[in-house]
């Protein structure tokens, strides 16, 4: 029947037995078929926004989303602060699009960002419209906060979990839409590419152990950041940088990886985020001296400075002596104090009650020990400003992507609305470019999918030498000394030298469980194999831009040299190591100038 | 919609330790156990008042039974039952009426609060004043 | 560093006829959580150990479990806090897929049952902005919309573990979030739901889903202000938000 439905040739298979599935075999094992018009990978607020707005467009679409695990537990959630838009009489769209740039150090590509300004306002209020519990002003409008780096009050929040509330209301939403077909806790570990297109993803059905190839005529990933990299994050563990990898890996360019964003104010230990908001609501950041040290870095601005300016003046505020020790390290301190109990538990609450149950104070009466963490990616798979990468059919939003507008430095609230623009954006692009062509032949996939299970099957319970832990951790240390808030030649090549082993132990690898009901071990494995992928782009591209810019900050090379340096990294897999290039940035309207706050 | 395969499952199990491995799932138990006692109370005063159609002797004999010591025993552990429950019932009730009902919105919390507290005394004063005869 | 026994419920379908409890000493420092222990054994000592966690920070939902019998976010409780050993079991009245991991599906089925959207007979256009809600009106609904769908208060419900097609606290309670939001016109079409004898009426009040909720959702609190709504509504005495 269902063969039947897929025509003699393969071809018009999507649209005509969307949501069908079927199995055959390779090996004595199963293949699960899943046929859809569009495969979304990942699930969280790009995701979501994305699948959403392709059956919105289409209505007779399927969408298979597939996420390796249920798309309220993604990464969207633990998002504080807010969301960025033009929505007030004493805001513009040039002084938003102008305090980006400025924050991106003017790497961030220019025609791009104006079009996320322009889209930014309608799609938080789409949001609204969609249930998001925004807070509100008195009069019942939607409220603005301040935030780092913006010139004015445009933060829209949801107390201090706007993340969360953004991810719920999307998924919620999404439950409406039976066509949006969830494919929950299934781990995607390779694009299915045949005749220059990509037509599909072959991913591990983590309940079963079984492969599974989920067809359709376009792909978006959404797979979010890659923070696991580094040993001290705000990123939760699942942050591996699976969509960048599997990009990379099937040829497609990294863009901008060498800039990675550490957060100022992380819990020591935990790496928890205490969010930007809570010096938007007027928190100070103090040294071992009681003094609000920002006035000797960014005097204008104080605590709402860009998160790597103000990152660098707490390291060398540690490095002068002037912070606090401690069992996880130096810190400063965020004192919230004089705003009172009642400001913070309206506006505060989640950090209250995060400070409360993981460093034991209460914030109402001391001071949080804070330090820089490693926060965002601003790098990512190189897309335009549909979301479209270079793959026909290929398509990624939100951290995954660098299309780019957060350049060499985001501003904090910038990424919950660049998850919604560009995730709508993606999903319509990906619709268009369905409706324009054809299911492709279905064999070579197969064969492609089967291959993956075979890889993964040798994968699982090998025996070898290495321990996944230990590897990983490994890892971890070399990026926080090659690749942190400060980085210098020397320190970054023995990095690079240090992944390069790494990536031949990980062939070593020895797994003890065999079995394939929910084993997280392979899930593990499989996601080691991401984060050396991601961790070598890094420290490879961060060693070769020779100059200061944004959060890519070189003891050796101390200043930003726009004319060597004004342009994109791109870096593509070869077998023998990350091949690196460059592209121009878009200028149009604001020439880069100093960054000074 | 969801796409979702199945493996074989271990059946679902209770908590550990219900329904009396900790004191508020006894407390929980021992509230939903008051409903026997209240019952039983019921079935003793509708005794009370079939001996009361029965004539004089039945009612001084039920009387007596009641006032027995096993009667009185009863009686105690009646009212610890209703007391507990009643007392029970307003900490965990107090929060359903902080609803809007329509377009009448939701009441201040300690409104609530005064009002079902004022309820419970200005009823039992009710009760008590039937009882010893100063009303009716 | 204290040396801390944890036992861990075990079922491994492809290999165990039936669950045992597995034992583990691991050197706990002073500020781990229950989580960090079990991703210590995970690590360190016992790689086919399997359990759900993300985010660390009590926010994602993944790490609900029954420590000690009582459900937990692993990753919300300390060691510290326990004396001797820690028993730690996957979340009560759900099916085990595997050691610490228990299937959701009926959970996410229960939460779409309720219709958590906006559901509207007119839609705003956004180019027309926001709807207005005025901070009362927000805080209506707001604690109901904290959920993150841990699912501790289905394991703790002792009505799920006799009825195990009622609807459940998360689940009521989001249903009675879009009630109660100021924009949402669709009580009506979820009153049958709500008002059947799987939704509210399957509640007795033994209000253990407020107790042990993470977040101070109060679920018995939306199930039974959710009762008086509906009893209100089916004797006519109160309208229902967008009936025809």
């Amino acid at each position: 029947m269902r063969r039947a439905a897929a025509g003699a040739d393969g071809l018009e298979r999507a649209t005509k037995c969307a949501g069908r599935r079927d199995t055959t075999s390779f090996g004595g094992r199963a293949l699960e078929v899943s046929y859809h018009d569009i495969v979304l990978v990942g699930g969280g607020g790009a995701g979501l926004r994305a699948a959403i707005a392709v059956v919105e467009a289409w209505p007779e679409s399927t969408v298979a989303c597939v996420s390796k695990v249920y798309p309220m537990r993604s990464h969207t959630v633990s998002a504080e602060g807010g969301a960025a838009a033009v929505t007030r009489d004493d805001d513009s769209l040039d002084l938003h699009a102008y305090d980006t740039l400025k924050g991106s150090d003017f790497l961030a590509d220019q025609d791009v960002v104006e079009t996320f300004v322009e889209e930014a306002a309608r799609e938080l209020i789409q949001l609204e419209h969609w249930g998001c519990p925004w807070s509100r002003e008195p009069d019942g409008r939607v409220a603005v906060r301040w935030f780092g780096g913006m010139s004015v009050q445009r933060t829209w929040f949801a107390a201090d979990k706007t993340g969360f509330h953004m991810l719920h209301a999307l998924f919620q939403t999404s439950l409406k839409h039976d066509r949006i077909v969830r494919f929950d806790e299934f781990f995607v570990t390779k694009l299915l590419v045949d005749g220059g297109q990509v037509r599909g993803v072959a991913a591990l059905d983590i309940r079963t152990g079984e492969m599974h190839a989920v067809l359709g005529r376009a792909v978006i990933i959404c797979t979010g950041g890659a923070g696991r990299v580094f040993p001290f994050t705000t990123n939760a563990s699942i942050k591996s940088g699976d969509g960048m990898a599997i990009a990379y890996r099937a040829g497609i360019p990294l863009k901008d990886m060498e800039f990675v964003q550490y957060h100022p104010t992380g819990l020591p230990g935990t790496g928890i985020l205490i969010t930007e908001a809570s010096r938007g609501e007027g928190g100070y950041l103090l040294n071992s001296e009681g003094e609000r040290f920002l006035q000797r870095y960014v005097p204008n601005k104080m605590e709402l400075g860009p998160r790597d300016m103000i990152s660098r003046a707490i390291v060398q505020e540690m490095q002068a002596g002037r912070a606090f020790k401690g069992a996880y390290g130096e810190y400063v301190h965020l004192d919230l104090r004089h705003l009172g109990e009642k400001a913070i538990d309206k506006k505060l609450p989640f950090v209250r009650e995060l400070v409360r149950n993981y460093v034991g104070i209460d914030p109402v009466h001391e001071p949080i020990p804070v330090r820089p963490v490693v926060h965002y990616m601003m790098g990512g798979i190189d897309t335009d400003v549909m979301g479209a990468t270079e793959l026909p059919g290929l398509f990624a939003a939100g951290e995954v992507a660098a299309v780019s507008i957060n350049g060499a430095n985001r501003l904090g609230s910038n990424s919950l609305t660049e998850c919604l623009v560009f995730g709508r954006r993606a999903g319509l692009a990906a619709v268009e470019f369905s409706r324009g062509t054809d299911d492709g032949k279905e064999g070579p996939l197969l064969e492609q999918a089967k291959a993956e299970g075979a890889r993964i099957e040798a994968l699982r319970g090998k025996s070898g030498s290495e321990k996944i832990s230990q590897l990983r951790r490994e890892m971890n240390l070399a990026m926080e000394s090659g690749c942190g808030v400060y980085r210098e030649e020397s320190e970054m090549q023995a990095t690079v030298q240090t992944l390069a082993q790494l990536r031949g132990r990980f062939a070593d690898l020895g797994l003890a469980d065999s079995s394939k009901i929910f084993n997280t071990e392979l899930v593990a494995a499989l996601e080691l194999g991401h984060l050396i992928d991601v961790a070598e782009v890094v420290a490879n591209t961060a060693l070769a831009r020779k100059e200061s810019r944004g959060a890519h900050t070189r003891t050796d090379y101390p200043n930003r040299l726009d004319a060597e340096y004004l342009k994109h990294s791109r870096v593509r897999f070869a077998p023998e190591g990350p091949r690196l290039d460059y592209t121009p940035v878009t200028i149009t309207r604001w020439q880069p100038e100093e960054r000074k706050y | 919609m969801t796409s979702r395969s199945t493996t074989p499952t271990w059946p679902a199990r209770e908590p550990d330790g219900w329904w009396m491995g900790h004191p508020r799932y006894r407390n929980y138990v021992l509230f939903a156990a008051t409903g026997f006692v209240l019952s039983a109370g019921c079935v003793v005063l509708l005794l009370g008042i079939r001996a009361l159609g029965q004539g004089h002797a039945a009612w001084q004999a039920y009387l007596a039974h009641v006032g027995s010591l096993p009667g009185q025993l009863g009686c105690w552990l009646l009212l610890i039952g209703t007391l507990f429950f009643s007392l029970r019932w307003l900490w965990v009730g107090v929060k359903i009426p902080l609803v809007r009902l329509g377009i009448v919105p939701a009441p201040p919390e300690p409104v609530i609060w005064v009002a079902h507290f004022a309820g419970l005394f200005a009823l039992t004063a009710l009760v008590l004043l039937l009882l010893a005869g100063v009303i009716l | 560093m204290r040396k801390v026994t944890f036992e861990v419920f075990r079922f491994r379908p492809e290999q165990d006829q039936e669950p045992i409890w597995q034992t583990y000493d691991v050197p706990c420092p002073p500020d781990w959580v229950v989580l960090d222990a079990l991703n210590y054994i995970k690590d360190e000592i016992d790689p086919t150990l399997s359990h759900r966690w993300s985010c660390r920070m009590g926010v994602c939902g993944s790490c609900g479990m029954m420590v000690n019998g009582l459900p937990k976010l692993t990753c919300n409780v300390f060691v510290r806090d326990y004396a001797g050993t820690i028993r730690v079991g996957p979340l009560a009245n759900f099916p085990v897929v595997r050691d610490l991991v228990i299937d959701l599906e009926s959970f996410m089925r229960k939460l779409k049952s309720v219709k958590p959207w906006i559901i509207r007979k007119i839609e705003k256009d956004v180019e027309d902005g926001e709807y207005l809600q005025s901070p009362d009106e927000l805080d209506n609904y707001k604690q109901f919309s904290m959920c993150i769908n841990c699912a501790l208060c289905y394991a703790a419900c002792p009505v799920l573990a006799h009825e195990p097609e009622f609807i459940g606290p998360a689940a009521i309670a989001l249903g009675f979030r879009y009630n109660q939001d100021s924009r949402d016109e669709g009580e009506a079409e979820r009153f049958d739901v709500m008002n059947s004898h799987e939704g509210v009426w399957s509640c007795s009040y033994a209000n253990e889903c407020s107790e042990v909720c993470p977040k101070q959702v109060d679920p018995a609190a939306a199930i039974n202000r959710s009762k008086l709504v509906t009893a209100l509504q089916w004797t006519r005495i109160l309208p229902r938000r967008g009936a025809a």
